[in-house]
Order: C-alpha cells, then structure tokens, then sequence
C-alpha cells in the first residue's frame, strides 16, 4: 500500500469521514452477511477486509454515494474467494484493495440494504448462548467493537473475553442457531432476552465511573444507541420503547450521580436541578407511547419507576407509596434479589425502617445476596435509622468490603462513622 | 403527574390478575454447587511506597477499615483463603544464586514504581469470580492488584 499519500493518514477528514461512514454500517452489514451464512466470524472477516479497503481508497475517491452498497459488494467478493487471501486486514496490499474494489454496475445492484440487525441480535442472545457473553457479543456483531475494548467496558480480562466471543460464534455456526425474519408476537422471551443484553450493558457502564465521565461515548452510550435500534427495528413494540425510555431517565441523572468533582451521590441525595429535563421529558414522551399499548412488562414499570423519581423535580417530593406499588408489580414478574433490595428500601420509606429490614431479612434467607453490596448499604441504612449501631457497623463494614468502586466506598465510610483506627 | 403515576393505577388493577408466582431463577453458582472446580487464585496488592509514607493519619486509618470491611466480606462470602500485609521494602532481602555464587543482598529483588505489599488468597470458582473481588480490593484505588491463579500440580 502506498503510504504517500497524506490523505491516508488515519488523522486525516477523509479518512475519518471514512470511517464514520462505515461505522455507521457496520451492523447492518454484519447482519445481512452473517443471516446468510450463519457464521458470524467469517462474515466479521470479510467484512474487515472489505473496511480495510474502503479505508484505503475512499480517502481518494471520497466516499460512495451508497457506502453501504460498496462495502457489502466488497465483503461479498471476499466471502466467495475468502480461502484465497491469508493476509492480515491491516496490511490490506494495493493489488487486494483492486479486486474488492466494486463496480458501477455492483453497487446499483445492491444499493437497497435490508436491516438485518434485528435477527442478529435474537441470535447473540439465544439461550444456548452462555447469558454473560450476551451482551458482549450485540456489541460486538451490531457496533463493530473490538474484544480489548469490550473487555476494557466489561472489566473483564481481554484474552478471557475474545475466547468467550469466539466460543460463542462458533456455537452460532456450529449449532445452526437461526436467524430468521423474527416474529416478535410469536417471541416476546427472545426480545426479552435482547433488552436484558442491553440493559446488562448500560448497568455496567453506569458501575463505572469512567465510562460516566465519557461523554457517552462508553458502554451507557452505546447502550443507549443500541436501545435506539431495537426500538426502530421492532415497530415501537412497548417493551423496547420502555427500556429505552428507562436508560434515558437514568441517563438524564449522571452528572448529579457523579459529580464533575468528584463523589457519589445516591438518587435521594440529588438536587433534581442538576438532571438532564430534556432527557427526563423524551423519556416521559416514550412511556407514554410504550403505555399506550396496554401490554405492561419489566421494563416499562422500571421505566415508570424512573418517572415517578424523577416526578420530584416538579413536586419537590417523592410518592413512595406510588413506588412501593410498581416494584410490588416488579418483584412479582421479576422474582430478582436487585428488585427485592431496592423494594425493601422504598417498603422503609412507607412503613419504616422495621418492615424494611425483615423484608430484606426475608431476601436473604435465600442466601444469593451474601456478596451482593447494594443489600448491605440498604440494611446498614435501615438499621441505623432504627438506631441499632451494632447491626448498621456490621452491615457497614459488609457493603464496604463489597463496594469495587473507590467514591462508593468512601461515601458508605463517611455514612458509617467507622472507629477510624481499628 | 408523570407517567409513571398513572402505570401506577394500572398495575393495581392488574395486580391480581398477575399474582402467580413467578419461580426464582436459580443463580449460577447454584446450579453448579457440588460439582465445580474451585480454584486458587493469588491477589498480589501493588502501591507505591512513597504515597504511602506521606499519607496522612486519617487516610491510614481510613486504609485500614477499608482493608478490615474487605476481609470481612471475603471471610462471609467463604471465598477467603490466607492474607497479608508485608513491611515495607527496606525490610527485604533478595538471595540470588546458589552455592558457592550466592548473593545475599539488601533490598527487593526489582526496583519498580509500585512495590508489592500485600496478598490475598482466595478460593473461588473461576477467574471472573477472581477479577471481581480483586476489584473489590481497597488496593485498586490508586495502586495494582495482579490476579494470579495458582498452578496445581497434578497428582
């Protein structure tokens, strides 16, 4: 490859508007090449190689008219004679570029893209994909991420992770696990599952304080941008429109949740001036239409959880007997310990903290909550309210040993008043 | 009143049509309770030296709780195998070499920006479970924390 040329360098407008351009297909691309082939690794190769030369000539030629009808041609081409080339995508030879190169009358054959997208995902997150990997692999297959900075996103070791999405791939080609034109009305568990990877990848974004401070260009981002497409692509069933609408009230706190300075802030502790009310009022507009429909599901009442919290930036307080209702409704859809704990705390608010406790006791009678922090913040709070100091210390010193993020621990030490010296 | 306010009347009203209880998903370190393999794994706890010499008494003693709540917690979840703080590197004594060519020197074998000092053992399920606590560990904050699995030798 001739690297003369200035405007192939990686910082040049062109190049970027390159890349811009083929970021926006990447997904919809991956999708129609991989429902052909159900293999999602061979589809992912191609389709880098066709990248690889799109990089290479469209800096010069400027970008196609149809970006994606070029790249698919390319991809296409190197699908059928894939076996023929080795070579690595980043040393993409001149000659090799040549031939992905497509022509005229190729382009304006494949200028209209159907949208895959959909079916790529209900595939990612088929049961018979192992549930931690689910996730990773949407952002993988629909945005194109590579595996060191979905490991990086996840917190997870790299290697580990490039195993797990390889493994996974293979189980979709080897199994057969299929991509068919879904029916949504025939699956709602499969959507289910889609929105759960979703939802999994923003609450981990959101763990991280990091990825808060990215100016939504990590996971919460791209979580969001996710939901954006699952909404479009299902015809504005409820669910989707709920979980969008969810991430979005959530998101319209970040910067009160984690100040520019530094610290955590819990929901109750937040001035509802320092919340995004554009995001909050987008998101109202969702529910609305998600509600509209009549069909309530998990997302939808968390969503409405989110609104009747954010409903304080206009009443100054917070209904917690209009809370205690929806995760009454939650919990008993969701059966989920996370649903369980935070019901508990609004249980607090609305018959003290007493009633609180024994339902937290109740939780944790299962014994799945033993390591789980979020459990033993909510417990150290109620005990101390009720004034008993030994129970709030042990509870205390279980949440801070759990807590992995620095500000969080600080913040519960603060709460505790710990004997500084032990 | 936000939406949420009015998905509120309509979960009441179908709140008893919904009452069948929906059955706990076991977790997964149920389902594999009995038959996993636990493994071992090594926290080795890097941090600099020199911030720790100037730290202020409070954020000594603030390190302390933290470490004493994290040992606790690892200690209830069972997880909990061997742990240690080590006296600071001035105190070391590297020996390099065997017989007549031994050297016994002062000091860590490597000169690094952040030295080790302290480890944890942990016995868990598998190197997720590893890298979670490992994050949990007051050492990330500012420091390193290695994750090592500990080679079992066979038989």
């Amino acid at each position: 490859m001739n690297d003369a040329t200035p405007d192939r360098r990686s910082d040049s407008p062109a190049w970027r508007a390159a890349e811009c351009a083929a970021r926006e297909s990447y997904g919809k691309l991956l999708a129609l090449l991989a429902v052909r082939s159900n293999d999602v690794a061979a589809a992912e190769d191609a389709l880098a190689d066709a990248f690889a030369a799109a990089l290479a000539r469209w800096p010069e030629t400027g970008v196609p008219n149809s970006p994606d009808a070029w790249l698919l041609t390319a991809a296409r081409r190197r699908l059928v004679d894939g076996a023929r080339h080795q070579q690595a995508t980043d040393r993409v030879h001149a000659a090799v570029v040549a031939e992905l190169t497509p022509t005229r009358a190729e382009i304006d054959g494949a200028s209209d893209v159907p949208d895959h997208r959909l079916a790529l995902m209900l595939a990612c997150t088929h049961p018979a994909i192992d549930a931690g990997v689910r996730a990773p692999l949407i952002l993988q297959a629909v945005l194109g991420f590579d595996a060191r900075r979905i490991a990086a996103a996840f917190m997870q070791s790299p290697d580990a992770m490039a195993q797990r999405l390889v493994r996974a791939k293979r189980k979709i080609r080897d199994a057969k696990i299929s991509m068919p034109v879904p029916d949504l009305a025939a699956m709602p568990e499969r959507l289910d599952a889609v929105l759960d990877a979703i939802y999994v990848a923003y609450a981990d974004g959101w763990g991280n304080p990091q990825d808060l401070t990215m100016d939504r260009q990590g996971l919460t981002g791209e979580a969001i941008r996710l939901a954006r497409v699952v909404v479009e692509l299902t015809d504005h069933e409820p669910e989707p429109l709920g979980l969008l609408a969810l991430l979005l009230y959530v998101d319209a706190r970040r910067r009160a949740h984690r100040p520019a300075a530094g610290g955590y802030v819990p929901l109750t502790d937040q001035q509802p001036a320092a919340w995004d009310g554009a995001l909050i009022d987008e998101a109202e507009g969702l529910l609305t239409r998600a509600a509209s429909v009549e069909r309530t599901g998990r997302f939808q009442l968390e969503a409405a959880i989110q609104s009747v919290h954010g409903a304080r930036r206009r009443t100054g307080t917070t209904d917690w007997a209009a809370l205690l209702l929806l995760y009454d409704d939650l919990l008993r859809r969701t059966g989920s310990d996370v649903v369980a704990t935070n019901r508990a705390v609004v249980l607090a608010a609305v018959h003290g903290p007493a009633a609180g406790i024994s339902a937290l006791d109740a939780i944790r009678v299962a014994g799945r909550v033993e390591s789980y922090q979020p459990f033993w913040a909510a417990r150290a709070e109620l005990c101390a309210r009720l004034g008993d100091r030994p129970a709030a210390h042990d509870a205390y010193q279980r949440a801070i040993g759990l807590a992995a993020d620095p500000d969080v621990r600080r913040f519960l030490m603060d709460r505790s008043q710990l004997p500084h010296a032990e | 009143m936000s939406i949420g306010h009015r998905l509120v009347r309509h979960c009441t009203r179908t709140a008893t049509a919904n009452r069948i209880p929906v059955p706990r998903a076991p977790t997964v370190s149920l389902l594999l309770l009995g038959d996993y393999q636990h493994m071992k794994y090594l926290l080795l706890i890097y941090g600099s030296e020199k911030a720790m010499a100037s730290a202020t008494p409070d954020a000594m003693s603030r390190m302390h709780s933290a470490y004493g709540a994290y040992t606790t917690a690892l200690r209830e979840s069972g997880v909990y195998v061997a742990g240690e703080a080590l006296q600071p590197t001035a105190t070391a004594t590297s020996i390099r070499g065997a017989g007549a060519g031994a050297n016994v020197l002062d000091g860590p074998f490597a000169e690094t920006k952040e030295q080790l000092g302290g480890f944890y053992m942990l016995d868990v399920p598998d190197l997720d479970a590893a890298i979670k606590w490992a994050r949990r560990c007051p050492g990330t904050d500012g420091g390193t924390v290695e994750v090592r699995p500990v080679m079992i030798i066979p038989g």
